[in-house]
Parts: C-alpha cells; structure tokens; sequence
C-alpha cells in the first residue's frame, strides 16, 4: 500500500518540472506580455514572424481566446504558473485554448532559447504595447 | 567596437555602404532569395539561406511599418541577427542588400542617412 502510493507520487511529479513544459524563465518573469512580446520581436524576430504568421491565420475569436489566455497566465504568481504548468503536463485536455489552436502559446512555452532570449531584456520595453500583436 | 560606435559613425558607415551598394547592383533574377545570399557573401556573411533570407524581409517589414523608423535603427536591428564578431560594416552591407533586394522602395531611408 505505502509502496504503490510513494510510487502514484512519484510518478506524478515527474511529470513537470521547474522548467518543462513551460520554461523556467517565463514561470519566474516580472514582464509583462507586451514587454516579452516585444523583445522577442528584435532579437528572435523568425520565430516572431512565424507565430505571428500562425496567430493571423486563427479566427478572430481564436485570436481573441489566445490574447485573453496568454495574459491571464501572465497575471499569475510563480506558484499559480507552476501549477498551471503542472497541471497541462499531467492532462493533455486541460488547456481548452489548445484544442481550438495547437500551438497558441509558442512564442512563449515551447523554446527555451526563445524565452531565455526575450525574458533577458524584456524589462527594457513598455509594459503596453498593443503593436506587439498587429504585425 | 560596438559600445564606442558613435552615432556619426553607423551614419559613417552607412554612406559607404550605400554608395558601395549602388555600384555592386546587379539586374532582377528569377530568385531573389538566392541572388540576395550571394551578395551577402560577397560581404563575408555566410550562415543559413533561407534565416538570411527572413531577415532580409523582416527588416523591410519593420521600415515598412514604422517600427524602424530610420536606417541606424535598422542596421542596428540587422547587427543583432547577424553571427557574433560580424562588424557594423557587415550589417551595413546587408541592410543595402536587403533594401535593393526585397524592398526598394525603402532605398531613400538609407539616402536620408547618407544626408
């Protein structure tokens, strides 16, 4: 019984980490999107073209849906990203917004390198900035 | 070198560039991703076609919708997608080839900077 629950346990916190599947850097961030958007624009500015590319081929309440969602997990704490991180680790239907658009937080989860870039200069830009998202 | 580059100096740089690019251009080929690949290793920048490629229209893009608004800020844009220990020049060098290429309408940006 002590085994097969230490074991379920372990198991399940294996599952996420610190830095996957959302990268360390964005979990711990102060920016803000349009901060990080922004900075991502200058000095990844192909991976930028192709979201940006993917987001205007979505339908607009796609588009809507995915602009609301990135900002909400913005809002949050580093223990609310962790969890959220955890929690679509552990349930692959967890996020509605993925089942309407895939990719709808590439820019932001999917490339370490990515976000190491952006978050190392995102304090540089304007907290608001809506030309991040018409491109 | 790139901390002391005044800004006199990109604007230096980006005269001797264009008048450089004005006497190197060459007629309209079928594809222009490929003539603009190898203008750019006449300069020494080499790396990947098609990312060089992407930058080239990026960088017209940005002049296009304002968020360069003058050519130092676009050379400087382009200097920092270009490999570590390239040099102001080079980035230069590319913004005229990326201009000529993708965008020449955008070519009195780099006359104003010449100005």
């Amino acid at each position: 019984m002590c085994g097969t629950l230490l074991a379920t346990a372990g198991f399940a916190s294996a599952d996420a980490s610190d830095d996957y599947p959302i990268p360390n850097r964005i979990l711990k961030t102060t920016c803000t999107v349009d901060q990080y958007m922004a900075a991502v624009r200058d000095v990844e500015p192909v991976y930028y073209e192709r979201y940006m590319t993917d987001y205007k081929n979505r339908p607009v309440d796609v588009q809507d849906a995915a602009r609301d969602r990135i900002y909400w997990f913005f809002s949050l704490d580093y223990a609310g990203r962790r969890q959220y991180s955890e929690d679509t680790a552990t349930n692959v239907y967890y996020e509605q917004m993925a089942t309407h658009w895939g990719n709808w937080a590439k820019l932001f989860f999917n490339n370490k390198g990515v976000a190491a870039h952006g978050t190392d200069i995102c304090m540089n830009y304007p907290p608001t900035d809506p030309s991040v998202w018409n491109w | 070198m790139r901390a002391i580059m005044s800004v006199s100096g990109w604007a230096l740089l980006g005269i001797m560039v264009v008048v450089a690019g004005v006497a190197v251009a060459s007629p309209v080929h079928a594809d222009p991703d490929t003539d603009f690949g190898n203008e750019l290793h006449t300069y020494g920048i080499y790396g990947q076609k098609d990312y060089n490629a992407w930058i080239g229209k990026i960088t017209c893009k940005r002049l296009y919708n304002g968020l360069d608004q003058d050519a130092e800020k676009s050379a400087k844009f382009v200097f920092d997608q270009l490999p570590k220990g390239s040099t102001t020049e080079q980035a230069w060098q590319f913004l005229g080839a990326a201009i000529n290429t993708y965008c020449p309408e955008q070519a009195p940006v780099l006359q104003r900077a010449t100005g």
